[in-house]
């Protein structure tokens, strides 16, 4: 028995450091074994035994841990030093079960953090996706996008880029002095596909041979185009994307050099391109030649200099400046200009090219973008402070317990440890919870902010907020985030309590006065909260306002139950030949419909744009010269157009069986445009001359005006009403946008339409159909986004900022509870007592509204591009945040401090 | 060498204090120490040897303890270590026992110590 636990006893001591096994493990072993001698009866020994088997070897890892100590004369190691991995997991689990005594503070603190911490993620990845995150080409930065300019001498600021027709295409693609090693033309159709599965309208880019070469991407099956596929009599041949491929067909092996059905023509499959490429549209599923979509889809698009579909797109050569490209794309412009130069003389043509890295993401979105970024970060920042001062609270209720920790010679860097450890438990619980906020965020946001809503470029649509799903990034992005936050709250208590010192707090709970440290600190901190709650509550405001302000825009037609839909005529239709017959036929058929009650046909509608915009040459006896001709924009519609939208004629007549093709071209002018043409009110019955030929029969003669009716909102509201002009689509075709008032609910009548149209084109498909609310609502839809999360983020920034002046108001009212009884039992009024002690939150709300209208009044200016119609110190949004802010924290005071008139003064000063 | 701020050992861990106490002015092996400790206590206070060496072993090395080179006593057993405070060791244990007798002061004011408020 006594061998047996001697031997226990000397295995044990291995686990002793070697220089006290060495040193002292004789003598160990043998006060152990004198010891058991002394032991009589098995029970005692084994007791014996067991403990000081126990004590050697939880002694022998102690002494592993702490290293030899350094010889006598050096500074001895204090308690509280080093920061070992096993004193942080130590504190680590103080933290956790300290934090679960009070569930209610950690729920709280999690889930502010984690809405902080989320919100942020979830904003910051969409940042990257949009900004960061290059486009998915090789060398994207040597991309360019060349583009055909179209400056108005009418109205400059109308002036941009603009697409080009295949004809003027032809001049850019040999154009030798460009450096570019290769370049292309593309655009996007809707074609139909059937004999694979259910008949489906799938986006095709139409795109000239080298376009796979400017991009970088070849085929992982079969070819790209050649050359010779894009001429004319060439064979019908398409590229398919790889989800196509894999998807709709199966990953069949023999998918390449079968045929597929586009537009109800056979189009033999010669190449399939690699997993995830959607072209630049970002949207392509096939990919087709522009004579191949001049055999599907209309002849002109590769014959009409004047149809401008296409972008323009190159790859610059290595060591090429974008300077370079642009300065050789104004010859190009002018060039092919040449080729079919515009009728409009108000109109210059040239070329540039612009950096695809830096068009992918128009200027209105990046700066939302910013806004957003920034004001999530704000966010965090009230989410912060809101919870340094529960701790700092918390801190202070436990001030005791550090205080001795710290007369027991715990350092002041072992105390502190212990808060940041415990701040750092909480932010990566807080951190943890974000990623499923983020993720809900991120869906939301790619929902609501669709990618081709970011890019102002026509049909570049490479980048998305699609980037923004969680992935490995994320959850790095949420964990930086934490420990960054977590070591920012750790700090406030730390910094708090650095000039107490702990013989202070010892006394304090016995000589019974008021709490003193981190009460500046805390003060402080409700302020900057509150502070930083008024940049964003006035940020939101600014944003709100400009979005009433853009909604208050007078839209000049009766809204509600307004459909709209484009239709189109498809080559292989009896109709190609005559639209506007078709046009006509459906008009008249869906107004039979009962559940119609009127049906018009015009280029665009309302809020979508104009069919075009042109100088006015003359008008009655009144003419302008070029530079000056006041611009007009132009609509092609049929007679119910004015009726379906509710515009009222002021003045003569609209379109009737007057007005036929060859018949004397007459126009309708919209009443800004009467005004503005004719201000002596004698429109009707006059000539008037445009920049264009407004009629193709007419050849650029005059026109009668024959009526005048209400303005039409046809732009974005930002841009206001404009001077419009009116053709019946009898004397020049239009672009098949139909616009119906329903007498019900308008999607409920899309079912009769669909059959009513198949009757009389089975292979017409319905496009963009959607009610002109939410067309209306498209166009703000950045804004109120923008603005609205701004107001989200206020509302919590002001219910922290509450709850901070509160929590520090009901502090206050708790540590002098004391006082308060003896002004009271002195006399005082209840009234007075409670004033005093909300004059004194109210102190600190005030300085943090005075220090935040300052702020706001300097950050306002980020917001500056995103505003319509209100300043960026608009006088409302700021005394209105400030007021509500000012309100609610009065509030925020009184209700704690209501509690002072329930003190009883007897027990009060008996309470210490 | 300078000599060491007693103060710079504070707090001392209770085996360390423990240890101060059972040697006293007196020159003693382990074994010694722990029937001294035990002794001087009632029985309250004890010390295995685990704890003891290696808490000895720790003084040895800062200065605390001296090692006697041999048996302090002709009638002692010479196969024994032993033992004594070194001058540091003694101001360390007079500057822990102040340190204590504060905090027991403020115990006392917070009515914490039994048989008194």
């Amino acid at each position: 028995m006594k061998r047996v636990a001697a031997a226990l006893y000397r295995g044990a001591l291995r686990l002793q450091p070697r220089w006290i096994r060495e040193g002292w493990g004789e003598e160990m072993l043998r006060d152990f074994v004198a010891g058991l001698d002394d032991r009589s009866g098995r029970v005692e020994s084994l007791a014996w035994t067991g403990r000081n088997l126990v004590d050697v070897m939880r002694n022998g890892l102690r002494e592993r841990r702490r290293g030899t100590p350094p010889p006598p004369g050096l500074p001895a190691p204090t308690g509280g030093g080093g920061m070992g991995h096993r004193d942080v997991w130590m504190d680590a689990r103080v933290a956790v079960r300290s934090l679960r005594r009070t569930p209610g503070f950690t729920l709280a603190a999690v889930a502010i953090l984690a809405l902080g911490i989320g919100a942020n993620t979830a904003l910051f990845s969409a940042l990257r996706g949009a900004l960061l995150t290059p486009p998915p080409f090789p060398d994207p930065e040597r991309i360019v996008l060349l583009d055909l300019t179209d400056s108005s001498t009418v109205e400059p600021e109308r002036s941009g880029p603009m697409p080009w027709s295949y004809p003027k295409y032809r001049v850019l693609a040999e154009a030798d002095e460009l450096p570019l090693t290769a370049r292309a033309a593309f655009a996007v159709r809707n074609l139909t596909l059937t004999g694979a599965g259910d008949a489906a309208v799938l986006p095709v880019e139409v795109a000239t041979p080298e376009y796979l070469d400017v991009l970088g991407v070849t085929p992982v099956q079969g070819r790209g185009f050649a050359p010779d596929d894009d001429r004319e009599g060439a064979a019908l041949v398409a590229l398919v994307s790889h989800g196509e491929w894999s998807g709709r067909f199966g990953g069949a092996d023999d998918l390449v050099g079968r045929d597929v059905t586009l537009e109800g023509r056979p189009v033999t499959v010669v190449g399939i391109l690699p997993d995830g490429f959607t072209g630049l549209s970002g949207q392509g599923r096939y990919w087709i030649t522009p004579h191949a979509a001049a055999q599907l889809i209309r002849p002109f698009m590769v014959t009409a200099a004047q149809a401008h579909w296409m972008q323009g797109v190159g790859r610059m050569g290595t060591g090429v400046g974008l300077e370079t490209v642009r300065d050789a794309m104004a010859g190009v412009g002018r060039a092919a200009e040449a080729v079919a130069p515009s009728d409009d003389p108000t109109t210059i043509r040239s070329g540039t090219a612009r950096s695809l890295m830096d068009v992918r993401v128009g200027e209105r979105a990046r700066r939302s973008l910013l806004v957003l970024v920034l004001a999530s970060g704000l966010l965090l920042l009230v989410a912060c402070a809101n919870l340094g001062g529960l701790l700092l609270a918390r801190s202070t209720a436990r001030r005791r317990e550090s205080a001795v920790r710290a007369a027991l010679g715990a350092g002041r860097w072992r105390v502190a440890r212990g808060h940041l450890v415990e701040s750092l438990v909480l932010a990566l619980a807080g951190g943890a919870a974000s990623v499923g906020v983020a993720w809900a965020a991120s869906t939301w946001l790619t929902r609501v902010w669709p990618s081709r809503s970011l890019s102002d470029a026509w049909n570049v649509d490479v980048v998305g907020l699609g980037a923004a799903a969680p992935g490995l990034w994320t959850v790095a992005f949420a964990a930086g985030l934490s420990v960054v936050v977590g070591l920012l709250l750790g700090l406030i208590p730390v910094v708090a309590s650095a000039r107490a010192r702990p013989a202070d707090h010892l006394r304090e709970g016995t000589v019974g006065r008021r709490a003193t440290s981190g009460r500046g600190v805390r003060g402080a901190l409700v302020a900057g909260e509150i502070a930083v709650a008024l940049v964003l509550i006035v940020g939101a405001g600014l944003l709100l306002r400009s979005l009433q302000a853009l909604n208050d825009v007078d839209r000049g037609y009766t809204p509600g139950r307004l459909l709209t839909f484009q239709l189109r005529t498809p080559a292989s239709s009896v109709w190609a030949d005559d639209p506007a017959a078709f046009h006509e036929q459906v008009e008249t058929r869906l107004a039979a419909l009962p559940e119609v009650q009127a049906v018009g046909m015009g280029c665009v509608a309302p809020v979508s744009g104009h069919c075009m915009i042109t100088g006015v040459r003359q008008a009655g006896e009144r003419t302008w010269s070029e530079g000056d001709r006041p611009g007009i924009g132009v609509h092609y519609v049929t007679d119910a157009w004015f009726e379906t939208l509710g515009v009222e004629t002021l003045r003569g007549r609209t379109f009737d069986s007057r007005d036929q093709r060859g018949s004397a071209p007459a126009v309708v002018l919209s009443e800004a445009a009467a005004r503005e043409l004719f201000p002596d009110g004698d429109a009707v019955g006059n000539r008037i001359a445009m920049g264009v030929t407004l009629t193709s029969e007419s050849s650029g003669a005059t026109a009668e005006v024959v009526g005048v009716v209400g303005d039409v909102l046809y732009d974005r509201p930002e841009n206001g009403l404009m001077a419009e002009a009116y053709i019946s689509h009898r004397q020049e075709d239009s672009y098949g946008t139909f616009v119906i008032r329903t007498r019900g609910e308008p999607l409920a009548v899309v079912p009769a339409l669909r059959a009513a149209i198949r009757e009389i084109e089975p292979d017409a498909p319905l496009m963009s159909l959607r009610t002109v609310a939410a067309a209306e609502a498209s166009v703000t839809a950045d804004t109120r986004m923008v603005g609205l999360l701004l107001l989200a983020f206020a509302g919590l920034a002001l219910l922290l900022a509450c709850t901070g002046v509160w929590a520090a108001v009901a502090f206050t009212v708790s540590r002098r509870t004391r006082e308060f009884g003896l002004r009271l039992a002195l006399g005082a009024r209840p009234g007075q007592v409670v004033g005093s002690v909300v004059r004194g939150g109210l102190l600190t709300a005030l300085l943090g509204i005075g220090v935040g209208i300052g702020a706001a009044w300097y950050g306002a200016r980020i917001l500056d591009a995103l505003l319509f119609e209100v300043g960026v110190g608009d006088p409302v949004a700021f005394a209105g945040g400030a007021g509500v802010l000012l309100a609610v924290a009065l509030a925020a005071a009184w209700l704690p401090a209501r509690r002072v008139t329930r003190v009883d003064p007897v027990s009060s000063l008996r309470s210490e | 060498m300078t000599t060491p701020d007693p103060e710079s050992f504070l707090p001392l861990t209770p085996p360390e204090f423990h240890v101060l106490l059972a040697l006293g002015d007196e020159a003693l092996h382990g074994y010694a120490m722990m029937q001294s400790l035990a002794e001087k206590t009632g029985g309250r206070e004890a010390l295995l040897p685990g704890t003891l060496y290696t808490t000895v072993a720790r003084m040895v090395k800062r200065g605390l303890l001296d090692e006697l080179d041999e048996a302090p006593r002709p009638d002692a057993d010479r196969r024994r270590r032993y033992y004594r405070v070194s001058p540091l060791g003694r101001a360390v244990a007079r500057a822990e026992s102040a340190r204590l007798r504060r905090l027991l002061t403020v115990a006392e004011r917070e009515s914490l110590v039994p048989g008194e408020g």
